[in-house]
């Protein structure tokens, strides 16, 4: 009963609901508006404090991102469920979590940021979630003529244990080189003083918010990709209960706290170029459909000991790096020099990776 | 009146509610083993079967997977 506590109806919708109070949360605390979690801004936020890209607005070494994953962790571990395996076309994932942020930073945000936006009035998002929406829906066609990255296989705890112990790593840069007030570095990290990347919440907050996040995600399974997939591909409205949860929750929070802005224009880390804010996250959704879970799910698979899930994730931080090198990010003025070229490009790419992988019935 | 051995371990959502979903809807197909190893598809099979039909036989968990035995419903 332990395991269907959480599994059930009421355990998604109250997870769905508790992952958004933590949210807005942060938000309250110190993250920026619409953004109290969001893997896409704060993955590509790690890469500037990395140093992999230099865009000055946008480092910090946002400590939520190694929480999710080791809540997860703690929670597999807890539950019997932390299985060590890898080998499931580990080089189509890199690419895959590639694609995914390169189209969720056109749009600015991966799915959870899309439903926070929503939630706090910006009506951007909508496009965004229906460019969402069908991405996934082209991904379940090619499930439906075979597609399959094909079997992983079980691995030692060693491999498992990589990416936790990588976040564990993380946070200890972040504890060694501390944030200076004023200063863009510290050590070998960069810092944003101002802009998004300047706004966060206490440390311990942000710590404590992911690891809760990452344990209550793990248990009930939460995926927004997941949601919008199994509507469409099994009529299956389980998962959509805990989205559902998350965005009325996450906009009745924001209601009392004042925060809800109805809207297009002036809202925060947004654009109104409606065009690529559905094709964005349609690049995204199909790349999270093709790759088994939206970008919050595939670190928690990595907590659960899934290696393929975590370069999944290191795909996407590569591509962050590439995105504000290249030109490809979008910010509040608009989309990049060349992100509409870089959304091409990856829906091209995710034709090829789409087709190549679909293999005739056994 | 046949029973349908699946074997999805390893493979990864939305795959292993796929196999199921696919047999199930097979005429002659009357009782379901399948084995799988990803934790999410206990969930999804489990909340399928009945509505499908079917009603979980068995559950047995051994060596990292897990074997669940599915009849049809008369």
């Amino acid at each position: 009963m332990q395991h269907r506590r959480f599994t059930g109806t009421f355990g998604i919708a109250a997870s769905g609901a508790l992952m958004a109070a933590l949210a807005v949360g942060l938000q309250h605390l110190g993250n920026p508006a619409n953004m109290g979690l969001c893997v896409a801004c704060f993955e590509r936020d790690i890469a500037g404090a990395l140093g992999l890209h230099r865009t000055e607005i946008v480092q910090y070494l946002r400590p939520e991102i190694p929480a999710l994953l080791l809540g997860s962790f703690i929670a597999s571990l807890s539950f019997g469920e932390f299985k060590p395996r890898a080998g499931s076309s580990p080089l189509t994932r890199f690419i895959l979590g590639m694609c995914a942020m390169i189209g969720a930073l056109v749009f600015l945000g991966c799915p959870w940021r899309a439903l926070l936006r929503l939630a706090g009035g910006d009506l951007n998002a909508v496009t965004g979630l229906a460019g969402l929406v069908t991405g996934i829906g082209v991904g379940t066609l090619f499930f439906r003529k075979g597609y399959s990255l094909g079997r992983n296989t079980p691995q030692r705890a060693g491999a498992g244990l990589v990416m936790p112990v990588l976040m564990l790593g993380t946070l200890a840069l972040l504890l060694i080189f501390p944030q200076i007030a004023g200063e863009g570095k510290s050590g070998v990290l960069f810092y944003s003083v101002k802009g998004p990347g300047s706004m966060h919440a206490p440390l311990l907050y942000s710590l404590g918010g992911g690891l809760a996040v990452g344990f209550l995600a793990q248990r009930s399974r939460f995926c927004t990709m997941g949601a919008f997939r199994d509507l469409l591909m099994f009529r299956h409205a389980h998962l959509l209960i805990g989205v559902a949860s998350f965005v009325a929750a996450a906009f009745a929070l924001n209601l009392m706290l004042g925060k809800v802005n109805v809207g297009f224009a002036g809202q925060p880390v947004a654009h109104s170029a409606h065009l690529w804010n559905f094709l964005g996250m349609m690049t995204a959704g199909w790349a999270f459909a093709l790759a088994g879970g939206c970008p919050g799910r595939q670190i928690f698979m990595a907590g659960e000991g899934d290696a393929d899930a975590g370069l999944f994730m290191i795909g996407m931080i590569v591509a962050a790096a590439f995105a504000h090198n290249f030109g490809l990010a979008s910010s509040p003025a608009g989309i990049g020099a060349y992100g509409d070229a870089a959304v091409y490009v990856c829906l091209i790419v995710l034709l090829g990776l789409s087709l190549a992988h679909v293999r005739k019935a056994s | 009146m046949s029973k349908k051995i699946i074997d999805v371990c390893g493979l990864a959502c939305p795959e292993p509610l796929i196999a199921f979903t696919k047999a199930a809807k097979t005429a002659d197909v009357t009782e379901m083993e399948i084995s799988f190893d990803c934790a999410a598809a206990k969930d999804s099979i489990t909340r399928s079967a009945a509505p499908m039909g079917w009603k979980i036989a068995s559950i047995v968990e051994e060596h990292n997977q897990t074997v669940m035995n599915l009849v049809k419903v008369p």
